[in-house]
């Protein structure tokens, strides 16, 4: 039974999207409702990333940017993180979030589901990591 | 590029528009490709012309890249490939160069395929009145490129 399980599971991964691969590498949320329930009970802002699975930027943005360490860190300490393909996930996640163009990082207070910053295209690790920063300072401190 | 729905000072925002032209003017260099870890080239040069010199095109290239920090004549290197090719409408030429960089991959692909691929390809296609001018020119500006976008991966 085990063996069937595990053989299932693999069988599973294997056709499993590139984007619940990432998801599942760097622990992104996949289900927007989940994800802001979650920001609201920690206290965090809502990191939403849109990404394609046609957009070769999208691809480097999170092989290069999103799946390093210290961005990683960063978005674990202090933020809530989901990934939505802007096309195939339409209508899993707010219209007010679709994106025109991809790569793009909403951070979202959870309380009021108003984005405080927004960025679009290819960022490195340093300048994501200064919009991070930013987003945190927007945060109003009572919702801190 | 980032947008907010704050509306901070008037100098935040100069010191944002500075930081956001310096990335901008980065990204010009950066490209779709992770050129990560590259070192150990190997040039291989198709040229359709005969306007062009294989051999000069080698040492001046071999040049300019060694100069970038990249190492030729190892074993199992990485295949740059330099296409140069023409064809002569009336009195011009039209002329296609492209720089790539071909290697052995593992695909995506069910039992997950090896195969050689391009992981870095940029062309550029030209009228070349003085052909051979226009072409280095062409060939130099997407070594350029190649070498501005590794670094940018790199750095």
């Amino acid at each position: 039974m085990k063996i069937i399980l595990i053989l299932l599971t693999l069988f599973t991964l294997s056709f499993s999207a590139q984007i619940d691969e990432f998801a599942s590498e760097v622990s992104y949320e996949r289900d927007y409702n989940k994800a802001l329930k979650m920001a609201q009970e920690q206290n965090k802002i809502l990191m939403l990333v849109l990404v394609g699975d046609y957009c070769p930027w999208c691809k480097k943005f999170e092989r290069k940017t999103l799946k390093s360490q210290e961005v990683r860190d960063e978005v674990a300490k202090n933020f809530v993180p989901l990934v939505m393909d802007k096309y195939k996930d339409k209508g899993k996640y707010p219209d007010a979030f679709y994106a025109p163009v991809i790569p793009a990082v909403y951070f979202v207070d959870p309380k009021s589901e108003k984005s405080l910053l927004e960025t679009v295209a290819y960022m490195k690790k340093a300048e994501f990591l200064d919009n991070a920063d930013d987003a945190l300072g927007l945060f109003p401190k009572e919702d801190k | 590029m980032k947008t907010s729905n704050h509306a901070p000072q008037s100098g935040y925002f100069l010191k944002k528009l500075v930081i956001v032209l310096i990335f901008s003017i980065e990204l010009f260099a950066s490209s779709i490709y992770t050129l990560d870890n590259i070192r150990d080239l190997n040039l291989y040069i198709d040229n359709q012309t005969d306007f062009m010199d294989k051999k000069e095109i080698k040492e001046a290239l071999s040049q300019k890249l060694e100069a970038a920090g990249f190492v030729f004549g190892e074993t199992d290197a990485l295949i740059l490939v330099i296409k140069i090719k023409s064809l002569e409408i009336e009195e011009s030429m039209a002329i296609t160069v492209s720089v790539g960089l071909g290697e052995e991959v593992i695909t995506r692909r069910k039992d997950k395929i090896e195969t050689f691929a391009y992981t870095y390809i940029e062309s550029k296609f030209i009228e070349g009145y003085d052909p051979k001018e226009d072409t280095e020119e062409a060939l130099n500006a997407l070594i350029d490129d190649f070498i501005a976008a590794y670094k940018d991966d790199n750095e």
